[in-house]
């Protein structure tokens, strides 16, 4: 994927609310290209992994019911500036991507 | 002129809601805003002016906040991204959209389409565009295409986000154009024989097709769109869609029958704020 | 990324992902008994005219959150997500989801050992003149 993922923290005391926007077509397998009548083949992001300065805080599976360019939100506690968020996926097809942000 | 006026008075009272406006002896476009304005704030009491801009979700509190959810980090930011990327990459010689345009191009979206004296026509923001490209080198984008002048727009509009629409009609010339917009908007067209009006005036706030149907005051403020989060849809692309549906065949987008529509319904919009590139269903 | 993360079983639940009919997916992922509760909150909007992205946000006040696993009840797939929450993580999550049709979204928490879930119903309406 030549986007990047996209992540936006806020920090309220000690407690850093995340959003996050993935570049990637969740394709399902159901949708017909309008231009050469194909089916797109399913391509979608089948799990994601985040971390707070290197330590898990969630991990998560993902199916093809998930929207184009998945958006997700969570809060971290025990947070301050400085500290690191990182997001990583990987789709169906072994492809895989990161992206992290460092808490201002 | 006054028997027409007393029908249009009379067919009010049979029908119960308010046909489109009788076309004023002398021109007046703003007569015609301040009328159309009135009239929908008569059958919407207590919805601000400037909620207008939301269109259809102005009706529902729900679909409000559905919206402000989405838009609160929208998935096609990946797609003003890259138009931000077009807006940035320097013409063959060596200069910038920001070069070329007043004040880097802020603030600017809203006084589109303009009236050029000198030409004799009507400029599009999306014509302005395309003459900083050829000015520079560049051959100009196509109007149709959504990838190109699509995603260019989707980030090149949002410079003018905040600004309150500004459209001028000021001469002979300016006001024949809006003239023939108008009669575009209010002509009955296609298979399905509806016009503009018959939908975005006379039902607006209605359920058509399952879907609640947006008025005509504040729909030119928040071009391009991205229907479902996805796909683009400028102006002109969605006016020919908007055919497409009555079963009529479109205009071609850049077309002075287009340009003429988008300047009378540009104009309705006038004084309303300006948000580019938003959340639609 | 297994490599890269050791914690990480590529393949968990698959079958429960897999399955096309909600029981079916219920059952495979453990959650078929999951209890009603009030303590989970589940805001999405009465009706998504365009059901492919309808946002969601889900908030678990039962102590012990350990998983939120999401179901689209009438999904080709009915199971959507699952989001194994870690210490140091609020039971907080939003998403934004495709929908195949008006339908009831379950949400199962996973707490203190024991399954509970709350369900709502979200329309979803293909309007005649979506672009």
């Amino acid at each position: 994927m030549a986007d990047v993922i996209k992540m936006r923290v806020v920090l309220s005391g000690d407690v850093a609310t995340v959003k996050a926007l993935i570049p990637h077509p969740m394709e399902t397998g159901l949708r017909k290209d309008p231009i050469s009548g194909e089916t797109v083949p399913m391509h979608f992001i089948h799990h994601v992994v985040a971390t707070h300065n290197d330590k898990p805080v969630f991990d998560a599976q993902w199916s093809r019911s998930v929207s184009k360019n998945p958006f997700v939100e969570f809060r971290v506690r025990g947070a301050k500036a400085g500290d690191r968020i990182s997001i990583m996926w990987e789709d169906n097809r072994g492809a895989t991507g990161s992206g992290e942000t460092v808490i201002k | 002129m006054i028997v027409r006026r007393m029908f249009a008075a009379a067919l009010t009272v049979l029908i119960g809601f308010a046909a489109s406006a009788v076309p004023a002896d002398v021109p007046d476009p703003e007569a015609d805003r301040v009328a159309l304005k009135r009239l929908l704030e008569a059958r919407f009491p207590g919805i601000p002016a400037d909620d207008y801009v939301l269109g259809a979700f102005m009706f529902s509190a729900d679909a409000r906040r559905h919206y402000e959810d989405i838009m609160s980090f929208p998935p096609f930011e990946v797609d003003i991204d890259r138009g931000k990327r077009l807006w940035e990459t320097p013409f063959r010689d060596g200069r910038t959209y920001a070069d070329c345009l007043p004040d880097g191009g802020r603030m600017l979206a809203g006084h589109y389409p303009r009236y050029d004296e000198s030409e004799g026509r009507l400029i599009t923001f999306e014509m302005l565009l395309n003459r900083c490209r050829v000015a520079g080198g560049e051959p100009e984008y196509r109007y149709d295409d959504m990838q190109t002048m699509g995603v260019l727009t989707a980030y090149a509009r949002t410079l003018s986000d905040g600004m309150r629409m500004d459209i001028r009609v000021e001469s002979p010339g300016a006001l024949a154009r809006y003239e023939a917009g108008k009669a575009i908007f209010h002509r009955r067209i296609g298979q399905m024989n509806f016009s503009c009006a018959n939908c975005h005036v006379d039902n607006a706030g209605r359920v058509m097709r399952m879907e609640t149907i947006s008025p005509v005051v504040g729909q030119a403020t928040h071009f391009p769109v991205f229907r479902g989060g996805e796909a683009l849809y400028t102006i002109h692309a969605r006016f020919t869609r908007c055919m497409e549906q009555v079963r009529a065949q479109p205009f071609p987008m850049g077309s002075d029958a287009f340009k003429d529509l988008e300047y009378f319904h540009a104009y309705l919009s006038n004084g309303l704020p300006l948000k580019a590139s938003v959340y639609r269903r | 990324m297994a490599a890269a993360f050791p914690g990480w079983a590529a393949g968990r639940n698959r079958e429960a992902f897999d399955a096309t009919v909600l029981d079916a997916g219920l059952i495979a992922a453990g959650v078929a008994d999951a209890v009603e509760t009030d303590q989970i909150v589940l805001k999405a909007p009465d009706i998504a005219e365009n059901s492919a992205l309808v946002h969601i946000e889900i908030e678990s006040k039962l102590a012990d959150t350990r998983s939120i696993l999401l179901f689209a009840e009438k999904n080709p797939q009915p199971f959507v997500a699952q989001f194994d929450i870690l210490p140091g993580m609020d039971p907080f999550v939003a998403v934004r989801i495709k929908m195949a049709e008006s339908a009831f979204l379950r949400v199962v928490v996973l707490a203190g050992g024991k399954a509970y879930m709350i369900r709502r119903e979200t329309k979803v309406t293909v309007g005649g003149c979506a672009g």
